[in-house]
């Protein structure tokens, strides 16, 4: 069995997954609330199979980006006439962008490291577009490279453990997620059935 | 060909889980904005000609394509693939080339060599054959996940055009 566990998160930051997940159960899954999604699905016919699966999945993937690949290949594959997935997709997206950028909240990332990496690619290409002061570039450019390269050499160490943060932190608020909708779910369908009856 | 990057280290994960997958959306929304949607099944033996050969395997058959594929439409996906793919960032529009992408990403830098340093122009020729293969080598390395990611959202963007 894969491993999906990335880094082991300090107290404080499960407290402000717990939190956060807390404020997006008030705001979205309370009675009656439009972007309940565990109600749409239900409510848009969605089997209990395709339910379970989505929340297997969530639960054994490795990367945030598996379950939502996995919602836009059901809709994308789903037929016109059912429009079930079609309806859920949009929202559930949605839904979990906001938790990507929830995790970078969290974590507090630091965005050096991108910035140190566009200003070398900058810099070799300015290098070798100059061509009236090329005798100048090859003096400064290697050293200015070599500076940059230090410096990301220095932050790297920090950015693997920002990454690991982020991809555990992702990955438990999308858990959290699934639970709530799994939960709706089912309890809008036994709704869904008193009111049959 | 040997392993440039460790994709089960945490930054590339991160990597394939952000950069990689918007990289990957706005190809497909890039091509669907200046092209007609093809059937989803031009699409759907990519990702087992990659599982089977590789970026060597996926050129051959996106050649092959260009070449036989009868309908104007699904050429256009296979030249888009093509310049997409294949076509290094020598071109004048670099904003959809994937070594262009992957040549900007910090995991990327310390296997480059800097074509400023070199002493002439037949070293710097030398420089820009090393860095295409490092490019190529890496885009080998990260091109199933990639593929899921264009195929995913280009069957989400197209749906029922099956």
């Amino acid at each position: 069995m894969q491993d999906n566990t990335f880094v082991k998160l300090d107290d404080e930051t499960l407290k402000k997954i717990d939190v956060y997940l807390e404020k997006l159960y008030e705001k979205n899954y309370t009675t009656g609330k439009e972007n309940n999604l565990g109600k749409l699905m239900a409510e848009t016919g969605l089997g209990s199979s395709q339910v379970r699966g989505l929340e297997q999945l969530t639960f054994s993937s490795t990367r945030f980006s598996q379950v939502i690949n996995y919602i836009k290949n059901q809709a994308g594959k789903e037929k016109k006439e059912k429009s079930q997935w079609t309806k859920i997709a949009p929202k559930l997206i949605n839904q979990l962008g906001e938790l990507e950028q929830e995790a970078y909240i969290i974590v507090n990332k630091d965005p050096a490291i991108d910035l140190l990496s566009q200003a070398i690619d900058h810099v070799n290409h300015q290098a070798e577009a100059d061509k009236s002061n090329q005798e100048k570039w090859s003096k400064i450019a290697p050293r200015l490279i070599k500076r940059l390269k230090e410096a990301i050499s220095l932050s790297n160490d920090k950015e693997s453990s920002d990454a690991a943060t982020v991809l555990e932190i992702k990955m438990r608020l999308a858990r959290g997620l699934m639970k709530m909708i799994v939960a709706n779910y089912y309890y809008s369908q036994s709704q869904q059935s008193i009111e049959g009856e | 060909m040997s392993e440039i990057i460790d994709t089960a280290s945490k930054d590339i994960k991160l990597f394939i889980d952000e950069p990689l997958r918007q990289f990957a959306y706005q190809a497909v929304d890039f091509f669907l904005k200046e092209n007609d949607a093809v059937k989803t099944n031009q699409l759907q033996s990519i990702p087992g000609v990659i599982s089977g050969g590789g970026l060597a395997a996926l050129k051959k058959m996106v050649d092959s394509q260009r070449e036989k594929n009868s309908k104007a439409k699904n050429k256009a996906f296979w030249n888009f693939l093509h310049q997409h793919l294949f076509v290094s960032e020598m071109q004048k529009d670099t904003a959809y080339s994937f070594h262009h992408f992957l040549r900007k990403q910090s995991f990327i830098q310390p296997h480059l060599k800097y074509t400023t340093t070199a002493a002439n122009k037949k070293q710097r020729s030398q420089m820009n054959k090393q860095n295409k293969n490092t490019i190529d080598n890496v885009m080998d390395q990260l091109l199933s996940v990639y593929f899921e990611h264009f195929n995913c959202h280009y069957f989400y963007q197209t749906q029922g055009a099956a």
